[in-house]
């Protein structure tokens, strides 16, 4: 499908070979068998990942990044997908690595990339709060100017892994201005700071991976601003921009797909057989395998070319709805499976429930938990907004 | 079935609703004992009026379990349990999907009683339960129910979790489980039409439930995107938004169409019945998948969260679409495959 060159083939059996002998198995292993990871397994994942020099993924060369094509980055993610290895946690690699590299002084850089890359620091985002959601431009997380300080004040919510975070990036209000895209920066503060408290948020997979964290009077240096005072919205869309393709997860979907017919073949069907045999659960199936197909197409398509703001809305949608139609397969094959609702911390989490296989367990918490992509990164209806735009634009 | 008149059923639907508003985290003694349901647990048309009510509420009452457990004992002329019990009958097993024929625990003869062999899966309220009705394949391969007490536990264990709709549950399993003569429940052999009607009758019940939550998943969605605003307005402004929750709508109104279908098809021989449930559940499941994704949808970050009840009734409802069978078994049994 994708026809690669003569290097890109020896690179992609590089990234195969790599998680193949050289990165923990261990992780692996639990990510297999559907145990959650720990901060720590995380850390192993990327020394591994950095030991190769691979960990800093979109960023340039000079401050440690892989300075990879866009097809090269495109190989890798999907080697990593395949290989059950862990998804990197984005927060700090994929989205504030590249814009201190690009906007960060030479103090910032200096300082947060190294940490970073050594696993020495992790990162929240500080981007959604309770009344900006969709609406995201509308926030109110202000940053008061005193001295050579700010004084930050505010909620920020849906803080996924900020109980892992060493540092958080916030979006914050430093003026009022016509537009209320403007006068936003994007300022940096250490989480352990005295005003700052991290309230886990229980999902309904029984996660708490995301959290609201209230800032009250939080000072932090002027020199803690990426760049410059009000131009935060501009960071944010260049990163966008940059990453629009980050959340296709084609080889996740791939891998989640083979692997739900790994299981039908253990799931007894009706009389008699297995559900890797029974034609509606295989034709179902089917329907997402063809999906995945075009979808891929299009993610091809859009490494090869510039894509339009509407194309890469499209995209969202349709990789997470596709992402979502196979958590959905996951727990139709599951039928009953799906019931039990267990804990998935330990490593004998299954053996909860003797008599049941382990594979509805995970399925429905996977399914509940990706709920959420549609959700996320900007709702699915904010993106056909986007694409209403254009279209109307064409109209015109 | 016992024609119930209008004004009993507004009686009965009045007083549910009032105990499920007053008690916190009602239990199922209390709850059987003050609305005296003896007779609801036989009667579906009563039994629809009182699941739809927890449905409302989301109570986790073992209100099916008890009442098909009754039902089953009644038929068999099996001495009943006060209503404040709480039975549960386990038939799914690990090698089955949703077919009984899969079911393969097994019970000898030995001495003068029973010897029990085999596992179950996720049998609701098997922990809490004073009863326990096993379905088990005996002398020449036929299917009996016999009837167990688990607190006599020797050669029985049992393992128990909650299930994602937060009911109790567990898994059993059986090593030479002695039973005495008298646990035999209905004919040796011939349980297998009896728990064909036994699913109907649960399937009906469970729809009925089905219909009170998706009710409240809507209503609750209405007023969730009236509040919530987003670019200066209600986000329930949205034109977008309001077909999506009229397309909601439009599931709850054949839910509830086909919960009433389910019940009064429970008066008709086996196989009209069992087209009518199983045409009923195709409805009940669809709008149970599509009702719940909309309204954690259209609650954005909030509907993910624990702390909304939304979530608890979207899981309540993946749980009802498969607890005896999924749409694809309903919509086999309908095409006669």
């Amino acid at each position: 499908m994708l026809k690669l060159t003569a290097e890109e083939t020896a690179f992609q059996g590089e990234v195969r070979a790599f998680f193949a002998r050289d990165y923990p198995a261990h992780v692996i292993a639990k990510n297999r068998a559907g145990q959650r990871l720990t901060k720590q397994d995380h850390i192993d994942a990327q020394r591994a990942l950095h030991a190769r020099g691979w960990l800093g993924v979109g960023w340039p060369r000079e401050v440690g990044g892989t300075g990879w094509t866009p097809t090269e980055r495109y190989i890798f993610d999907q080697e990593l997908e395949l290989a059950h290895a862990a998804a990197i946690i984005p927060m700090a690699v994929i989205y504030i690595g590249p814009i201190i590299a690009a906007f960060g002084s030479d103090q910032q850089k200096a300082e947060w990339l190294p940490a970073i890359l050594e696993s020495r620091s992790f990162w929240a985002q500080g981007y959604s709060e309770p009344e900006a959601g969709s609406d995201l431009a509308s926030l109110r997380f202000s940053a008061v100017r005193d001295g050579d300080d700010y004084i930050l004040n505010g909620t920020k919510i849906w803080t996924s892994g900020a109980q892992w975070a060493d540092w958080i990036f916030c979006l914050a209000r430093t003026s009022r201005e016509e537009r209320k895209q403007q006068g936003i920066s994007l300022i940096c503060a250490p989480l352990d700071l005295a005003g700052i408290s991290v309230h886990p948020i229980r999902l309904i997979d029984g996660s708490d991976e995301l959290n609201r964290i209230e800032f009250d009077n939080v000072r932090v240096p002027v020199t803690n601003r990426i760049g410059d005072e009000g131009q935060a919205w501009h960071y944010a869309n260049v990163l966008l921009k940059n990453e629009r393709l980050s959340y296709a997860h084609i080889g996740a979907k791939k891998r989640d797909l083979a692997k739900l017919l790994e299981e039908a073949a253990r799931l007894p069907a009706n009389g008699g057989g297995m559900m890797d045999r029974d034609p509606s659960f295989r034709l179902a199936h089917a329907r997402v395998e063809a999906r995945l197909a075009a979808i891929e197409a299009s993610i091809l398509r859009a490494l090869r070319d510039e894509i339009s703001m509407a194309t890469a809305a499209a995209l969202k949608i349709a990789c997470t709805e596709c992402a979502q139609a196979i958590t959905e397969l996951g727990i139709d094959l599951a039928g009953r499976g799906r019931l039990p609702m267990l804990d998935r911390d330990r490593a004998d989490w299954a053996d909860a429930a003797p008599a049941t296989s382990s594979f509805g367990p995970a399925a429905v918490q996977s399914y509940l938990f990706e709920r959420a992509q549609t959700i996320y990164g900007g709702s699915t209806e904010v993106q056909k907004n986007i694409i209403w735009r254009s279209l109307a634009g064409m109209a015109r | 079935m016992n024609v119930v008149s209008e004004t009993e059923q507004a009686m009965l639907r009045d007083a549910v609703r009032a105990y499920l508003a007053r008690s916190g985290e009602p239990n199922w003694a209390d709850f059987a004992e003050r609305l005296g349901i003896g007779a609801a647990l036989l009667d579906a048309r009563q039994g629809a009026i009182i699941a739809e009510e927890i449905g409302r509420t989301r109570a986790p009452l073992p209100f099916a379990e008890v009442a098909t457990t009754t039902w089953l004992l009644d038929r068999c002329g099996a001495p009943a349990l006060p209503a404040t019990a709480i039975a549960t009958l386990a038939w799914a097993e690990p090698a089955l999907r949703y077919d009984f024929a899969g079911i393969a625990a097994t019970a000898r003869r030995e001495g003068g009683g029973w010897r029990l062999d085999g596992a179950k899966s996720v049998a609701g309220w098997a922990a809490e339960a004073d009863t326990i009705l096993i379905t088990a394949r005996t002398g020449d391969n036929g299917l009996s129910l016999f009837r167990i007490d688990p607190a006599k536990a020797e050669g029985l264990s049992l393992s128990p979790y909650h299930t994602i709709d937060g009911h109790p549950a567990a898994d059993l399993s059986f090593k030479n489980h002695a039973l005495s003569a008298d646990a035999l429940i209905g004919p040796e052999g011939g349980a297998i039409d009896l728990l064909d009607e036994a699913r109907d009758r649960a399937l009906a019940l469970f729809a009925a439930e089905a219909v009170g939550l998706l009710d409240r998943l809507l209503e609750q969605t209405v007023a969730y995107t009236g509040q919530r605003r987003q670019f200066g307005q209600p986000i329930a402004g949205f034109q977008a938004l309001q077909h999506r929750m009229v397309d909601m709508y439009l599931e709850c109104e054949l839910a509830r169409s086909s919960a009433w279908l389910a019940v009064e098809a429970l008066d008709q021989e086996a196989p009209g019945r069992g087209r009518a449930i199983s045409s009923a559940m195709v409805n009940i499941a669809r709008a149970c998948r599509f009702v719940g994704q909309q309204a954690i949808q259209l609650h954005g970050g909030m509907g993910m969260t624990d702390e909304l009840p939304i979530g608890h009734y979207v899981k309540r409802a993946m749980a009802i679409e498969i607890l005896w069978a999924d749409a694809d078994w309903h919509l086999a049994r309908i095409a006669g495959l």
